[in-house]
């Protein structure tokens, strides 16, 4: 079982930012960047066995970060994931929604900084 | 020795055999009688000492009813001359004992006193002796004098009362009685006294004293039954009625002595003493025993003579007035003596049988039987003869008996002994017995009556050789007799019917027997070929009837009818059968009317219509009627012999079981109700009554049937008990009065709505007034005919007070009844209680006002669906705003929902039927638009409750019309609003932190992770780029703000 670090967001400005961050903190781990929430669902059904970390922004294009949400407690239940939602909105109903989801660990506001990946309980 | 020496020696020796003389001596001094010298004997045998002696005076040894006989002898002796005296005295001792003593005494000089010398011979045995001797003789001359007296006695009583006198005054008591036991009382009456001169006899001479005597002690009693005499000191008596009684009397001792006859105790002879307690001598104990010993056995001679001397009398008066014919025949039957008796029993005089045979005077018909008995008396000491006939004086036969003894070898009779008794009564008796027995059989027999009677004729024909007999009875309707059966020879018979067949039939007095009927009495017809009274003579002459005799059946007084005997003898050889037949007829009356009556009953049995059976004890059907058996349905075979509880219905068997039972032991026969089952399963209630006849161990029972009526009976129970349930449903009394009386009468509830039982209130017109309330009474008070038609029923409606005081109110509906003249006679209505009901209308009322204040002050619009009317309602409530009507069918097309667009009509409508078409919805409600008679939009909040009957159809819906227009719009305003404010914190946290973020992001790389790869320019680039679109944002934001607030604007100034 090999384990993935996925990062989706459509700014790729953040993502190269993102990366270079959590890269720090897991440099063992390979990383995988999607700009919208279809893509990554795609990767996820054709390696549904990996254990995944996944960064997701909220607003994007296509699919955004709640319609991912849905599809994976809908339909890729079973794989092992842990998600964090790394978002620029404060809406604190921004906040209450992602904690509906069972798959979402925490709810980070950006800029992700090296502290937030501090508190990440992901063990290699 | 000198002469003064001789001198006190002849002195001494005086004093020596003074003093030692064998003899009492002394000298006293005859002045004083004072003793001057005693002598030893005298001290021994006196028993004072010397000293003592000299102390007293001779008059001190004298007792003290002799000191003048004393001083008597004294005078003398002072005066007497000669010397010597002497005599005999009485003296007493120092112990007070008497003696008897005989003194001589010579007169001296004593020392210068007069004295006189004295010696006492002590004589007292010999006196005593002596006069034993003398009582002795004078008991013995007494004995003898009461020998003689009784042994000569001819009236002992008076006798006796001779030796009471002598007896009383030998003994001198007062009193001698002579008490005989009468033994079946056992008192004793006194039947001699002898009192004594001074005693009067007592006031009840025949009084028996000693009852009480011997119950205060009974052991007197015995004593005397053991042939003991007994004597009582009275004042030694213990304190009782008797020692009250003799002292009463003054006696005060008793001697009793039995006299006992043959060791039985047959009297007594009491003997009282008046004066002193007197201790009863032995010899005077004896001359009494003497005297009762000799008494007895003169009393018992008596009697013995006066039984030799009855008996002689009754034994003269036997022979002489005997009933018993003794008579001597020789071996022929010839009369050879007749003793006198025959005149009394026969009438025949001795003499007359003298030379006449025996045979002479004996029924032919019994002689043979006589003759060979006769004859035996060759062989036989002795024969006894079987009653046989024998004609007295009158030619009358006379049933005798005869005891034959043998002493034709007796010198003296030469002939044999005939003692006879007459023993007529006895044998007529005896043979109207068996007469009567057998036809008691032939009557009680288990047949029809005239059958018995049939057999009961053939025993008197058989027993009288009559010729032809009949019966006739008197007819149910007493009108006539009628001839029941006859009886008689074959031959006879067919002759005198068929002459007289045309008669079956007597009126009473004619013929004989309604001769017999007229005078209830025997009545016998001779010479019946030329006697008018006999009607059928010209028949009974072909066959030579003599004799007709008519002999009534009576019970006690009543005459049911009679028999008739028709005999070929003339009237003076039938006179003893007809006496045996009346007697007979006379008994067997009570006979043949319970056969009659059984005839009836049976008759009466068999047709009645009722059911009628005999039932044995242990409950079997003896005997049943027709009609019993047709109820049942069973054949009359198939009920007898079973037992009647296999035909009751189950429920009813205990019960009759046990009505039985209560009927056998004596309870008093009442009436029975028990269902029978039919054969073919039916119910048959059945009324009975039973009568036991304990003898025969049968209950005989009648039943009637009751089915029907008990049907219709339990049908009105059931209909009256629905109707009095019902009355209790609907609180419903009935009551009526008739106008004549007082008094109401009222139903059970009539009562219970007023509170009262029959017990505690009678419903008198003042009473039922009491019950109005008082501002209701007007209508009971004036004539009720005035505030009701005839026939047409009126209804009030009043308070009532009941009995616990308790307002209730009723409605009566009420009605005179009138008679066929429109007269009216009676008052009836019914009452109920309707105080529910209108405190109902009440409550009904008050929410009614409610309900209208409530709609007039709300700003709602209320309605009210009628749906069985499909009428609406609506309340004023928004009329100013819309136009509608507040009363009008309700239909789709409908005044108010005509202001709704077409579009929200069908919603609305399909809505409200969906509602009202689920049966179990109670609750509807709509929002919906209408135009406005401005030509504004009103929005309205309709909601209602629906009320559905039982089976959940609408009854009527209850509903409000909220107009909601300001709030509608209101919302609608914040709504927008809202969703601008929405899409501005949208632009907030997302649109403008996002290039923020970015920068925020890039100032992080170039600090913390020195531009991560980048050049510083690339990075001022990015963060410029981000910088000019955040401005962007920050506008569109602006702009955005401005438009809430210029809507704000619109709206508040709307």
């Amino acid at each position: 079982m090999k384990q993935q670090i996925l990062l989706i967001d459509d700014d790729p400005v953040i993502n190269f930012i993102h990366s270079k961050i959590i890269r720090k903190k897991f440099p063992d781990v390979p990383l995988l960047i999607f700009e919208n929430g279809h893509k990554a669902l795609a990767h996820l059904k054709s390696n549904p066995v990996n254990s995944y970390l996944i960064f997701l922004d909220l607003n994007m294009p296509e699919l955004d970060g709640w319609g991912f949400l849905k599809a994976m407690s809908l339909d890729y239940k079973g794989i092992d994931s842990q998600v964090y939602v790394v978002t620029s909105s404060v809406d604190p109903v921004d906040k209450m929604r992602a904690k509906r989801y069972d798959q979402v660990l925490s709810f980070l506001i950006k800029p992700l900084k090296a502290d937030d990946l501090e508190k990440i309980p992901f063990v290699l | 020795m000198s002469i003064e020496n001789l001198a006190k020696r002849k002195s001494e020796s005086y004093n020596l055999i003074f003093d030692l003389a064998p003899f009492p001596m002394w000298i006293y001094d005859l002045k004083t009688y004072r003793f001057l010298v005693v002598n030893q004997e005298a001290v021994r045998h006196y028993g004072y000492s010397e000293e003592e002696f000299l102390k007293m005076t001779i008059k001190d040894i004298r007792p003290v009813e002799d000191i003048p006989l004393l001083e008597d002898a004294v005078k003398e002796a002072r005066t007497r001359t000669e010397t010597y005296m002497q005599g005999l005295f009485r003296h007493q001792k120092k112990d007070r004992s008497i003696m008897y003593v005989q003194i001589k005494s010579n007169l001296i000089d004593f020392e210068g006193k007069k004295a006189e010398i004295v010696t006492a011979i002590d004589l007292t045995e010999r006196y005593k002796q002596e006069s034993n001797i003398e009582e002795q003789r004078q008991f013995l001359e007494i004995i003898g004098s009461i020998h003689e007296i009784l042994l000569k006695s001819t009236n002992w009583k008076k006798d006796l009362e001779q030796c009471f006198q002598i007896l009383g005054e030998f003994l001198g008591v007062h009193k001698i009685c002579f008490y005989q036991n009468s033994p079946p009382e056992d008192t004793y009456i006194p039947k001699v006294i002898w009192c004594g001169n001074a005693t009067t006899i007592p006031d009840h001479p025949n009084s028996d004293p000693h009852r009480i005597l011997y119950a205060d002690f009974p052991h007197f009693r015995e004593s005397l039954e053991r042939g003991n005499s007994f004597e009582i000191i009275v004042s030694d008596l213990p304190p009782s009625r008797t020692k009250e009684i003799l002292e009463k009397q003054n006696i005060q001792s008793l001697l009793e002595l039995p006299l006992m006859i043959n060791n039985i105790l047959s009297g007594l002879i009491t003997l009282e003493d008046l004066e002193n307690s007197r201790k009863w001598k032995e010899n005077e104990i004896q001359l009494l025993k003497t005297l009762t010993s000799n008494l007895a056995h003169v009393i018992k001679e008596a009697q013995a003579q006066k039984q030799l001397v009855d008996n002689e009398a009754r034994f003269r008066s036997l022979v002489q007035n005997g009933n018993d014919l003794i008579a001597i025949i020789d071996s022929q039957g010839n009369y050879q003596y007749v003793a006198q008796t025959s005149q009394k029993v026969l009438g025949i005089a001795p003499e007359e049988f003298i030379g006449k045979n025996a045979f002479e005077y004996i029924h032919k018909e019994d002689i043979p039987r006589l003759m060979e008995e006769l004859g035996q008396m060759t062989t036989k000491e002795q024969v006894s003869i079987e009653p046989y006939r024998f004609q007295d004086a009158q030619k009358n036969w006379r049933w005798i008996q005869t005891d034959l003894t043998n002493h034709l070898s007796d010198p003296v009779i030469a002939g044999i002994v005939a003692n006879t008794k007459d023993v007529t009564v006895e044998v007529e008796k005896r043979m109207g017995e068996q007469l009567f027995a057998s036809l008691t059989r032939a009557i009680s027999q288990p047949a029809s009556l005239s059958i018995c009677l049939t057999d009961a004729l053939k025993a008197i024909t058989e027993f009288s050789n009559f010729s032809v007999t009949e019966v006739w009875l008197v007819s149910e309707d007493k009108s006539r007799l009628d001839l029941i059966t006859k009886s008689g020879k074959h031959e006879d018979l067919k002759i005198f019917y068929q002459n007289s067949n045309h008669v079956h039939s007597f009126e009473k007095g004619v013929g004989l027997p309604g001769q017999v009927w007229q005078v209830k009495e025997t009545i016998v017809l001779e010479n019946l070929k030329n006697n008018n009274a006999f009607i059928r003579a010209r028949s009974s002459d072909l066959i030579s009837h003599q004799t007709a005799i008519g002999i009534p059946v009576l019970n006690n007084e009543e005459f049911l009818g009679c028999i008739v005997c028709l005999s070929l003898s003339e009237k003076k050889h039938v006179l003893d059968q007809v006496k045996l037949l009346t007697n007979v007829g006379l008994q067997i009356g009570a006979v043949l009317k319970q056969k009659i009556t059984e005839e009836q009953y049976r008759s009466l049995f068999n047709i009645s219509p009722d059911p009628h059976g005999l039932l044995g004890f242990d409950g079997h059907l003896k005997k049943i009627n027709n009609a019993f058996a047709k109820l049942l349905g069973y054949e009359k075979t198939e009920l007898l012999s079973k037992s009647v509880f296999l035909f009751l219905h189950d429920d009813d068997k205990a019960k009759a079981q046990e009505r039985i039972k209560a009927l056998i032991n004596g309870a008093v026969p009442g009436e029975f109700e028990a269902r029978f089952l039919t054969k073919d399963g039916q119910v048959k209630w059945l009324v009975w009554k039973g009568i036991v006849i304990k003898e025969s161990k049968i209950i005989i029972t009648v039943a009637k049937d009751i089915t029907k009526q008990k049907q219709a009976e339990i049908e009105l129970s059931s209909s009256n008990k629905k109707l009095k349930t019902a009355q209790k449903i609907a609180k419903l009394g009935y009551w009526y009065r008739d106008f004549a009386t007082d008094i109401t009468e009222w139903s059970e509830e009539a009562y219970h709505i007023h509170g009262y039982t029959p017990d505690n209130f009678v419903p008198t017109m003042e009473n039922v007034k009491r019950t109005f309330h008082p501002e209701d009474r007007y209508l009971i008070e004036g004539d009720p005919s005035e505030q009701l038609e005839h026939g047409k029923v009126k209804s009030f409606e009043h308070r009532i007070i009941t009995a616990s005081n308790e307002i209730k109110w009723v409605q009566q509906e009420i009605r005179i009844l009138a008679d066929e003249n429109q007269i009216p006679y009676r008052i009836e209505g019914t009452i109920q209680d309707i105080t529910e009901r209108k405190e109902y209308e009440l409550q009904l009322a008050i929410s009614n006002e409610r309900f209208q204040l409530a709609i007039k002050a709300s700003n709602e619009m209320i309605w009210e669906l009628d749906h069985q009317n499909q009428t609406i309602y609506r309340s004023t409530g928004y009329s100013q705003l819309i136009s509608y009507k507040s009363n009008e069918p309700f239909s789709k097309e409908n005044s108010w929902f005509s202001n709704m667009s077409s579009q929200e009509l069908e919603e609305v409508w399909d809505s409200l039927q969906e509602a009202l078409q689920n049966k179990k919805e109670t609750f509807w409600s709509k929002e919906y638009k209408v135009l406005t008679e401005e030509g504004s939009i009103a929005y309205f909040v309709d909601r209602c409750f629906i009320l559905r009957d039982e089976k959940g159809r609408p009854l009527r819906s209850v509903g409000s019309v909220l107009d909601v227009t300001a709030s509608r719009l209101q919302l609608e305003r914040i709504k927008k609003q809202n969703k601008k404010l929405r899409e501005i914190a949208w632009l907030q946290s997302h649109v403008i932190r996002a290039p923020l973020a970015r920068i925020m992001s890039l100032i992080y790389l170039v600090k913390e992770h020195e531009g991560g790869g980048r050049s510083i320019g690339e990075i001022f680039d990015q963060i410029s780029v981000s910088a000019e679109e955040l401005d962007k944002v920050i506008l569109e934001i602006i702009n955005k703000t401005e438009a809430v607030k210029e809507n704000e604007t619109t709206n508040s100034a709307h």
